[in-house]
């Protein structure tokens, strides 16, 4: 399990600090992965992207397998969800 | 006149090491790794990636008779690469070949090969920034782009390609700050 954020480190850093303590965090200043998974929404009005929160599960064999894409920070798939995915791949 | 020799041989000292650096640029960076600490060199200025982290995917191109067909065609199309896929390019006087590095630091692409092969070159580049900058989200089933990042506690790289058959992956991307 990691969570990426699309900062530069200083600014991850210190979220890390204040929120996130026991996941690995990954600064990802140029907004790559969201970028390469497509979890943007054009943001017109200042000419660029918005980067969504999202869940992805990803399987052994480098397959996407499950996306859940919110609308704020706070949606975030139930843990039961999760969790239920995570059997299907286990049941494979 | 010694003090003179003495700056005219730290001049040659200093201009082998970075002949020698940049010589080591294609050769040392494999597909995957990252290129935040990597100084390129052209001519006598020093450049480093740390100028473009977090701006430009960056396309890194010897600026040599080998590549100018190549150079030629990325010339035409490079307002294209810089509007469509944040991309800018930086010609070095060694041999590099071409190299893709993303936004982030990582080396995603690498394309050593003979004069001749300018349009397959320039073909596999777009494939390549296509996928750094996707507007829908990726299809479920899909192979999963591999990510080269670093942890910020312990300033390690995480590459996911590291976890392929070994383990399931759950990423978790947060919220930009605005």
């Amino acid at each position: 399990m990691v969570a990426i954020k699309p900062e530069p480190k200083p600014v991850v850093s210190s979220f890390k600090e204040r929120l996130i303590k026991t996941l690995p965090l990954l600064a990802d200043p140029g907004s790559s992965v969201h970028e390469a998974y497509g979890i943007v929404k054009p943001y017109h009005f200042h000419s660029r992207n918005m980067y969504l929160p999202a869940t992805l599960l990803i399987d052994k064999q480098g397959v996407l397998r499950w996306l859940y894409i919110g609308k704020k920070n706070s949606d975030r798939p139930s843990l039961d969800s999760i969790v239920e995915q995570l059997k299907i791949l286990n049941a494979e | 006149m010694s003090l003179s020799w003495a700056k005219n041989m730290l001049r040659y000292i200093f201009a082998v090491i970075l002949s020698v650096c940049a010589a080591s640029i294609s050769e040392g960076l494999e597909v995957g790794d990252s290129a935040l600490e990597t100084t390129f060199v052209s001519g006598d200025k020093e450049i480093k990636f740390a100028d473009f982290h977090g701006k430009f995917n960056l396309i890194v191109v010897s600026d040599t008779m080998k590549y100018r067909e190549f150079n030629t065609q990325l010339e035409q199309q490079a307002d294209t690469f810089k509007a469509k896929y944040d991309a800018t390019t930086l010609r070095l006087q060694e041999d590099s070949g071409i190299l893709l590095i993303d936004k982030s630091g990582y080396l995603r692409w690498k394309f050593l090969s003979d004069a001749g092969l300018a349009q397959t070159a320039i073909a596999e580049l777009e494939s390549e920034l296509v996928k750094l900058k996707r507007h829908n989200p990726l299809p479920i089933g899909s192979p999963a782009p591999d990510f080269g990042l670093i942890d910020v506690e312990t300033g390690l790289l995480f590459n996911l390609s590291k976890y392929k058959g070994k383990k399931h992956a759950l990423v978790t991307l947060l919220l930009q700050t605005y």
